[in-house]
C-alpha cells in the first residue's frame, strides 16, 4: 500500500529533474583572444551518450565584435545549437546563426559583450562517441581576413582592366575601329565584382579595433595593402567608363543636332574635368564637339521658317545651350547664332505685345458685350483707357532689318498682327468716345425717371447696339414708372384717373421696342385694371356690408334705405382692355353682389333681427318693427324659408298654414292701415292645412284673443267679419262663433269649419281698435268630435 | 124629496164606488211602472239601436257605461259608471276601474208571485276583461252600433293597456284634438256587458245598475233594486197592454205611474187637468213616413206621389188644428202647438241634429203633383200591430180622405206578412226611437227587413284592395227592405241606387263629423232625387208621471234617454 502510494511522488520528483546535463570542461573556459584551445573534461574528453542530452557554457567575450568558433569533429554527430538563453530545453531559446553553417567540423558563433554565457546545446546524440572539440576567442575582423586576404587579391587581380587602349587614345587614335560599348561592357562586368570586394573591405573596416591603425599587426597592414590597390583600380574603371560613355553618346546622336544638344550638359561637364582625363582625349572631343555645333544654324533656321504663328519662338535647342558648349569648346557664340538670338528675343517681344492687344482689345470687347446695365459716366473712358495701354508704340520695322528673317511666316504675321489689333483698338476707342457721350446724356436723364428722353436718345442711336443694349430694361422702367402712376391713382382712389391712365398705357407706343414690351405691358395692364375691378369691387362690397350691418335694425323709413347708393358701385367701371363685353361683364358682378345685398342678405338680416328684438319685446315699436319687415320684404327675393315664414307672420294679408291640429299656434296682428287713426283695421288669415283621415274635414278653430280687444268689444261683436274662403261666417245654422271672454279664457271658436283636402281653407278674421299697436292671438284647429249630445 | 134621495143615493153609490176604487187598485207605491205593447217586448242591446224606442230607454236601466249620460236641471253630464277619470297626458287617457261593482248575477232573486226578494250570491265583479270584452264587441258590430261611431273617433285601436295595481288602464286616444274630460266621459260612456256574455244574443239583461231584471210576472217585465243599489224606489214594472189607445186612461187609473209617450205625442185632454200628473217634453224620436216600394212605383211616380203627400196638410189633420179636437203639443223646448216644426221634408228629422244645425237643407217641393203618371190607386199600407195603433189608424183615415190625397190613395192596416212581403205601394210606418245627434240611425229606414216584427239590419260589408270595409251592393235585395231596392233589379236606378247605398253606409260608417254632415247631404240629396219616400212628421216627445213622484227628482233633458237617472226618482213627500 505504502509503495503504491510512493510511485507518483517518485514519478513527479523523476519529471521535475533536469533532462540536460552540463558538461562542465576542466580546465574551465577562457574567453580571451587566443588560438583554439582543447575542450576537455580533466584531459579527456567528455563522452556523449545516445539518447541524453548536454550543454555547455560558453563565457562572453572580454571585447566587442568577437567570434566564438568551435571546432570539432561531433557536428555532424550530434544536433547541436548556441543560444544566449537555456534553461534545460525550456522556452524561449534564442539561437546563434551558424557562420560556417555550410562546415562539417567548424561553426562559428557572433558573441558579445553584452551576454554572460552562451549556450552550446546538444539535444540529440544519434550514437554513443567521445566529443573532441576546441574553441577560440578571435576578433571578427581577424577571423575574416586570415580566411579570406587571398581570395581578395585574386579577385583584384582577376578585375583589373587594361590600360592599354585607355592610354593610346590620342588624335591618331583610331576611333572607329574602338568598340567603345563593348570595352565599356566589359569594364562594368569587372568594375561590379571589384566594388562588391571593395564594399566587403570597408564593411570589414568598420570592425577594427580603435587603435589598430597604429599597431604593427600584420594582419591589418596586409589589409591596407590590399584596400590601396582596390581603390587604385577602381578609379581607373570609373574615369575610363566616363571616357567611354561620352565617346558613345557623341556617337549616337550623329546626324540629330538635338539629341546631341540634349547631352550637352554631360559633355560640358567632360571638357571642364580637364584634370581627371588625359589631354589628348580631351582635344579629341574639344573637336568633335566643335564640328557638331555647326549644326546649330541650319537647325534654327528651319525653326524659323516652319513658324506660321505669332506665338512665342520657342528654338530647340535652347541657344544659350549652344553658347555654353561652344564656350566649354573654347570659342564665343558665332555672330550668326547671335542674329538668330536677337531675331527671336524682339520677335517674341513684339508678338506678346500683339497678343497682349489683342487680349485687351477681346477683353474690352467682351466688357462691351456684357451689356452692362446702366454704366456710369467712366465706363466707356475706362475701357479707352485700357485699350490706351494696350496700344504698340513705335513697333515699325524692328524685325525688318533682320534681312535674313525678314520675310518670314512669322515676321508677316507679327507685323499684320500688330496693324490689325491698332486698327480695331482705334475703331473701338472711336465708337466707346460716342458711347461715352450717350451714357453721359442718359445719365443727366435718369434721376428724373425721364424714361422717355432717354427712350428719345437710345432711337437716335439706335445702331450703338451695344449701348442700347446697356439699357434693355428702359421700357420696362418706363412701363413700371406709367404702372406706379396709375397705381398711384388706384391707390387714392382716383377711379376716373386710373381708367385714363389704364387706357394712355394700353394705347401708348412710344417704348423703344414697342412689339417686345407689348406682353409685359399687356400683363400689366391686365393687372392694373384687375386691381381697379378688384378695389371697386372691394370698396363697393365693404361699404354696401357696412351699410347692411349699420341698418339692419333700423326701423323707420325703410323704403329709404333701398334707395342709398350704397347699393350702387363706388364707380361704374367703363374700361376694359379686352372690351366692353368685360366691363359689362364686372359690372354685372359687383351689381350682382349689390342686388344680393339689396334683395337676400340685408333684408335676410334685417328681417330676422327685427323680428328677434319683435318677438322678445312686441310692445316696443312692435308695429313698426312689423311694417318694417313688411317694407324689408318687398325688396327680398330669396326663398329662405324661415324669412318667408317671418314675412308672412308680419303680413296680415298672409294667411298663416295651421298644419298640426291641436297645437296653438301664435300670430302677430299688426294694422292694415300704415297709419294711426282712431279706429284702426286689424286682420289676421289662417290657412288650415291640417291632415286629415276625413274625406270631408271639418275643424273647430279656436282663437284665443287678447283680453284688451274682446274687453274692448264691450257688448258688442268683437270682430267685424270673419271670412272663410272670402265667404262671410254667420253665426246661423251649424256654424257657431263663441265669443271670447274671461269664462273661456278669451278664447272664441268658430265651428264647424268645413275645409277642403287640397285645396286652400283660408279664414280671415277683421276687426278694429282704437289704438295702433300689435297684437298677438293664438290659433289652434281641432277635429271636432260626434256627440251623443 | 124624492129627487133628493136619488140624488143622496146617487152619490152615495159614487163615494161607495170610489171609495172601493180606492181601496181595490193595485198598489205602485216604490214601483215605477209604465207600459209596453204586450207583443213587442223589448230587445234590449245597449250597443244596437232598436225599433222599439222602450228597449233603448232600458239600456240606460240595466247598464252602466264607464261614464253614464244623465240629465241634470242644466243639462246633460256625464257621471261616473264603472270608472273614474284620473287624467290624459299626451293623450294616453288614464281611468281608474271602479272596484266593488258587481254584476246582477252576483245577486238572486228569490220571486213569489208578485214578491221578489234578492240576495247576495257570488259575488262577480266588474273587471277589465269586462270592458274589453265591450269594446271587442263593439268592433265587431261595426257601424251598425252608434257606439263603434263614437269610440272610434277617439279610439284607433279599441283597446287599452292595463289595468295596473292601481286598476287604472289607459287608452291611447288619437292626436287630432286636445281632449278634454268631458269629452273623454262621453266617448267612453258605451254600455258594459259582463265578458261572460253571448256576443250575439238577442237581448242582454245583466249589468250593474242598481236595478236588476228578475222573472216577469204576468208579462209584467220587472226589475228590482238591488241590495244597496242606490236606488230611491225599489221597483220598475213594465205593464204590459194590446196597444197603446188606453195609456193615459191606464195611467189616469193609477194602474201604471208613468207614461213615456203619450198618443199623438200631444198633451191628454184625460190627464191635462189633473193633478195628479205632471208632464215633461223632451226631443222627438218618433217620426212617420210613408216608404215607397220602388219596385212598385218608377221614380217619376214617386216625385209625384210625394207631392201629393203633404205633410202640412197631414199633420194639420193629424192634430185636429184648428178643432175643437186640436190636440195640444208641447216639446222640451216649452213651444206649444208647434206642428210646423214638427213638420219633415227629408229623411233626416227636423228635430235633428242635421237639420237643427242645416247640415243639411230642408228640401220641399211645392210642385202640385201630376197624377197622370200616377197609377190609380196607390195602396199604402200600415201595421198597426207594433205600437203606434192610434197614430196609424188616424193616418189611414187622413190618407185616405179623397181631399187630401184627392182620391188616388188607398190606405189599407194590413198585417205583418203583408209588410214581409213588401206588397204595398208604399209603407206607412212610424220610425220610433231615432236619435237626434250625430248618430242618426239610417240603416234602421233603408237597410231594415221588412218585418215589423223582428228588427234586422241587411248590411253586407266587404274590404276593398286597402282592407278598409265597403258595402256590398247585395245589402240592398228585393224584398229585403222597406223600399224594395234592388240594383240588380231597378236596372234604371242602379246607378243611384248604388251611390246611395255607398252614401248611406258612409254616413252611418265614419267617425269623422265633417264626413258625416257631408255624406248627410249626400244621402238627403239622392233619397230626394230618387224620391224613396216622403217623411210625414215627428211625434213630439211627451211624458207624463203621476205626482207619485217628486218632479225635481225626474230631469229630462234632450237627448239623454228618459230613463236615464231613473235611479234617481223620488217618491213625493205627500
Amino acid at each position: 500500500m505504502r509503495i503504491h502510494s510512493a510511485i507518483p511522488f517518485i514519478l513527479f520528483i523523476l519529471g521535475g529533474c533536469a533532462s540536460f546535463k552540463e558538461l562542465e570542461p576542466a580546465p574551465p573556459l577562457q574567453p580571451a583572444e587566443r588560438g583554439f584551445i582543447e575542450l576537455r573534461n580533466d584531459k579527456e574528453n567528455f563522452f556523449l551518450k545516445k539518447g541524453n542530452k548536454y550543454f555547455i557554457k560558453f563565457p562572453g567575450p572580454l571585447d566587442a565584435h568577437f567570434y566564438l568558433v568551435l571546432q570539432t569533429s561531433a557536428k555532424r554527430m550530434v544536433h547541436n545549437y548556441c543560444t544566449t538563453t537555456f534553461n534545460d530545453g525550456k522556452s524561449p531559446i534564442l539561437p546563434i546563426v551558424d557562420e560556417a553553417v555550410d562546415q562539417d567540423s567548424v561553426s562559428v558563433f557572433v558573441i558579445d559583450t553584452s551576454i554572460s554565457f552562451y549556450y552550446w546545446v546538444i539535444d540529440t546524440v544519434y550514437q554513443d562517441a567521445p566529443l573532441s572539440i576546441r574553441y577560440r576567442y578571435v576578433p571578427q575582423w581577424r577571423y575574416t581576413v586570415e580566411n579570406k586576404y587571398d581570395l581578395y587579391r585574386r579577385t583584384l587581380v582577376d578585375n583589373s582592366v587594361d590600360r592599354h587602349a585607355y592610354e593610346a587614345m590620342g588624335p591618331q587614335f583610331n576611333f572607329i575601329a574602338f568598340d567603345a560599348a563593348t570595352e565599356q561592357q566589359k569594364l562594368q562586368v569587372k568594375n561590379k565584382s571589384l566594388s562588391a570586394m571593395n564594399s566587403e573591405l570597408v564593411k570589414l573596416e568598420k570592425v577594427f579595433p580603435a587603435n589598430i591603425a597604429t599597431s604593427h599587426d600584420t594582419m591589418y597592414q596586409r589589409y591596407v595593402g590590399l584596400g590601396n590597390d582596390t581603390r587604385s583600380e577602381i578609379q581607373f574603371q570609373s574615369d575610363y567608363d566616363v571616357v567611354l560613355s561620352i565617346l558613345q553618346k557623341e556617337s549616337e546622336t550623329k546626324g540629330n543636332f538635338i539629341a546631341f544638344m540634349n547631352r550637352s550638359q554631360e559633355f560640358e561637364q567632360f571638357l571642364n574635368q580637364k584634370n581627371r582625363f588625359r589631354s589628348p582625349i580631351v582635344e579629341y572631343l574639344k573637336n568633335v564637339f566643335l564640328r557638331r555645333l555647326e549644326e546649330a544654324l541650319p537647325s534654327y533656321e528651319a525653326q524659323l521658317r516652319a513658324k506660321n504663328d505669332i506665338s512665342d519662338i520657342e528654338l530647340k535647342p535652347p541657344i544659350r545651350d549652344v553658347e555654353k558648349l561652344f564656350i566649354a569648346c573654347g570659342q564665343q557664340l558665332p555672330i550668326d547664332l547671335i542674329h538668330v538670338r536677337t531675331y527671336v528675343n524682339e520677335f517674341n517681344v513684339l508678338a506678346k505685345g500683339v497678343r497682349d492687344a489683342e487680349t485687351t482689345y477681346e477683353a474690352v470687347t467682351s466688357a462691351m458685350q456684357q451689356k452692362t446695365p446702366w454704366p456710369e459716366n467712366s465706363y466707356y473712358p475706362e475701357l479707352i483707357s485700357k485699350l490706351d495701354k494696350a496700344k504698340i508704340t513705335n513697333p515699325e520695322n524692328e524685325l525688318s532689318r533682320f534681312e535674313q528673317f525678314k520675310y518670314l511666316k512669322s515676321t508677316t504675321l507679327v507685323n499684320a498682327g500688330l496693324q490689325d489689333v491698332t486698327l480695331k483698338i482705334d475703331q473701338r476707342e472711336s465708337q466707346f468716345r460716342v458711347a461715352a457721350g450717350i451714357v453721359q446724356q442718359i445719365n443727366a436723364l435718369r434721376p428724373q425717371k425721364d424714361y422717355i428722353g432717354i427712350i428719345q436718345i437710345l432711337r437716335a442711336n439706335r445702331d450703338m447696339t451695344f449701348v442700347v443694349a446697356h439699357y434693355s430694361d428702359v421700357d420696362a422702367l418706363l412701363l413700371k414708372s406709367q404702372a406706379d402712376k396709375i397705381r398711384g391713382q388706384l391707390d387714392a382712389q382716383d377711379w376716373k384717373g386710373t381708367e385714363d391712365g389704364l387706357s394712355v398705357l394700353f394705347n401708348d407706343l412710344n417704348y423703344f421696342s414697342p412689339s417686345q414690351i407689348s406682353s409685359k405691358k399687356f400683363q400689366t395692364v391686365q393687372s392694373l385694371e384687375s386691381d381697379l375691378y378688384e378695389r371697386v369691387k372691394k370698396l363697393s362690397f365693404e361699404r354696401v356690408d357696412a351699410f347692411a350691418k349699420k341698418n339692419e335694425t333700423t326701423i323707420n323709413n325703410v323704403t329709404a334705405l333701398y334707395a342709398d347708393s350704397s347699393f350702387l358701385p363706388v364707380y361704374t367701371l367703363t374700361f376694359s382692355f379686352e372690351s366692353q363685353g368685360q366691363v359689362n361683364q364686372k359690372r354685372r358682378t359687383i351689381q350682382a353682389y349689390l342686388n344680393e345685398v339689396k334683395t337676400l342678405r340685408f333684408p335676410e338680416a334685417a328681417i330676422r333681427i327685427i323680428y328677434r328684438e319683435l318677438t322678445q319685446a312686441p310692445r316696443d315699436h312692435g308695429v313698426e318693427k312689423a311694417h318694417a319687415i313688411l317694407v324689408h320684404a318687398k325688396f327680398y327675393k330669396g326663398q329662405d324659408k324661415s324669412i318667408r315664414n317671418i314675412i308672412d307672420e308680419c303680413d296680415p294679408l298672409i294667411a298663416k298654414p295651421l298644419i298640426k291640429p291641436k297645437e296653438y299656434r301664435r300670430m302677430l296682428v299688426i294694422p292694415v292701415n300704415e297709419e294711426a287713426k282712431s279706429s284702426n283695421e286689424y286682420l289676421f288669415r289662417i290657412n288650415v292645412k291640417i291632415p286629415s283621415e276625413a274625406k270631408f274635414p271639418v275643424y273647430d278653430i279656436n282663437i284665443k284673443v287678447p283680453a284688451a280687444i274682446a274687453d274692448k268689444a264691450g257688448n258688442k261683436q268683437w270682430f267685424t267679419q270673419i271670412l272663410l274662403n272670402k265667404k262671410v261666417v254667420k253665426t246661423e245654422g251649424h256654424m257657431r262663433i263663441t265669443a271670447p271672454s274671461k269664462d273661456n279664457n278669451y278664447e272664441a271658436q268658430i265651428t264647424p269649419v268645413e275645409i277642403s283636402k287640397d285645396g286652400e281653407n283660408i279664414i280671415e278674421v277683421q276687426f278694429n281698435y282704437p289704438s295702433f299697436q300689435l297684437f298677438e292671438v293664438s290659433v289652434m284647429a281641432q277635429v271636432p268630435i260626434i256627440r251623443k249630445n | 124629496m124624492k129627487k133628493k134621495i136619488i140624488i143622496g143615493a146617487a152619490i152615495v153609490v159614487v163615494l161607495a164606488g170610489g171609495l172601493w176604487y180606492f181601496l181595490t187598485r193595485p198598489s205602485l207605491k216604490d214601483t215605477v211602472a209604465f207600459p209596453y205593447i204586450a207583443h213587442q217586448k223589448p230587445a234590449i242591446d245597449p250597443h244596437l239601436p232598436s225599433s222599439n224606442a222602450m228597449a233603448d230607454k232600458l239600456d240606460d236601466v240595466i247598464f252602466d257605461g264607464l261614464f253614464n249620460l244623465t240629465a241634470t236641471p242644466s243639462g246633460v253630464i256625464f257621471e261616473d259608471g264603472l270608472g273614474e277619470f284620473v287624467g290624459i297626458n299626451n293623450d294616453i287617457v288614464t281611468i281608474r276601474l271602479k272596484s266593488g261593482r258587481y254584476w246582477h248575477d252576483s245577486y238572486q232573486a228569490f220571486v213569489d208571485g208578485k214578491d221578489v226578494t234578492i240576495e247576495k250570491k257570488k259575488a262577480h265583479e266588474f273587471t277589465a276583461k269586462d270592458l274589453a270584452f265591450t269594446l271587442k264587441r263593439i268592433q265587431s258590430l261595426g257601424s251598425l252600433s252608434p257606439d263603434y261611431i263614437l269610440v272610434g273617433q277617439a279610439l284607433p285601436v279599441m283597446d287599452f293597456e292595463g289595468p295596473n295595481d292601481r286598476n287604472e288602464i289607459n287608452f291611447k286616444f288619437r292626436g287630432n284634438r286636445i281632449w278634454i274630460e268631458s269629452d273623454i266621459k262621453e266617448i267612453l260612456s258605451f254600455k258594459i256587458l259582463p265578458d261572460n256574455s253571448d256576443m250575439n244574443a238577442l237581448t242582454y239583461s245583466v249589468g250593474t245598475t242598481p236595478y236588476m231584471k228578475v222573472t216577469d210576472y204576468e208579462n209584467i217585465i220587472r226589475f228590482f233594486g238591488i241590495p244597496n243599489g242606490g236606488a230611491a224606489i225599489n221597483k220598475v214594472h213594465l205593464i204590459p197592454y194590446v196597444d197603446n189607445s188606453t195609456f193615459t186612461t191606464e195611467l189616469r187609473n193609477g194602474n201604471i205611474n208613468v207614461l213615456l209617450e203619450t198618443p199623438f205625442g200631444s198633451l191628454s185632454p184625460i190627464l191635462q187637468e189633473q193633478k195628479e200628473f205632471f208632464v215633461k217634453s223632451n226631443v222627438s224620436s218618433t217620426f212617420f213616413a210613408v216608404l215607397f216600394n220602388c219596385q212598385r212605383l218608377n221614380r217619376e211616380q214617386r216625385i209625384e206621389l210625394r207631392r201629393l203627400l203633404n205633410n202640412k196638410i197631414i199633420v194639420d189633420r193629424f192634430f185636429k188644428v184648428g178643432t175643437e179636437q186640436q190636440r195640444h203639443t208641447i216639446n222640451f223646448k216649452g213651444n206649444h202647438d208647434n206642428y210646423t216644426d214638427l213638420l219633415n221634408d227629408i229623411v233626416f228629422p227636423t228635430s235633428s241634429y242635421y237639420v237643427q244645425d242645416t247640415i243639411v237643407d230642408r228640401i220641399h217641393d211645392n210642385n202640385p203633383p201630376n197624377l197622370s203618371v200616377l197609377p190609380d190607386t196607390i195602396r199604402i199600407k200600415a201595421c198597426l200591430n207594433y205600437g203606434y195603433r192610434e197614430e196609424y189608424s188616424d193616418l189611414i183615415d187622413i190618407l185616405n180622405d179623397r181631399t187630401i190625397t184627392q182620391g188616388r190613395v188607398k190606405a189599407t192596416a194590413v198585417q205583418n206578412d203583408d209588410i214581409k212581403r213588401c206588397d204595398y205601394d208604399a209603407l206607412l210606418i212610424a220610425v220610433s226611437g231615432y236619435r237626434s245627434n250625430f248618430l242618426f240611425d239610417l240603416y234602421s229606414i233603408f237597410l231594415r227587413e221588412p218585418d215589423l216584427e223582428t228588427y234586422k239590419v241587411n248590411l253586407q260589408t266587404v274590404p276593398n284592395d286597402k282592407g278598409e270595409l265597403t258595402v256590398n251592393p247585395n245589402s240592398f235585395r228585393a224584398n229585403h227592405n222597406f223600399l224594395n231596392l234592388d240594383a240588380s233589379v231597378n236596372v234604371a236606378e242602379k246607378q243611384d241606387i248604388n251611390l246611395f247605398l255607398d252614401d248611406m253606409f258612409n254616413f252611418m260608417s265614419t267617425h269623422e263629423v265633417g264626413d258625416k254632415q257631408e255624406f248627410a247631404r249626400r244621402v238627403t240629396a239622392d233619397e230626394n232625387r230618387m224620391a224613396l219616400g216622403t217623411w210625414l212628421f215627428s211625434l213630439p216627445s211627451m211624458a207624463y208621471f203621476s205626482t207619485q213622484f217628486d218632479s225635481t227628482s225626474i230631469d229630462l233633458y234632450g237627448v239623454a234617454s228618459q230613463l236615464s237617472t231613473l235611479k234617481k226618482w223620488k217618491e213625493s213627500q205627500k
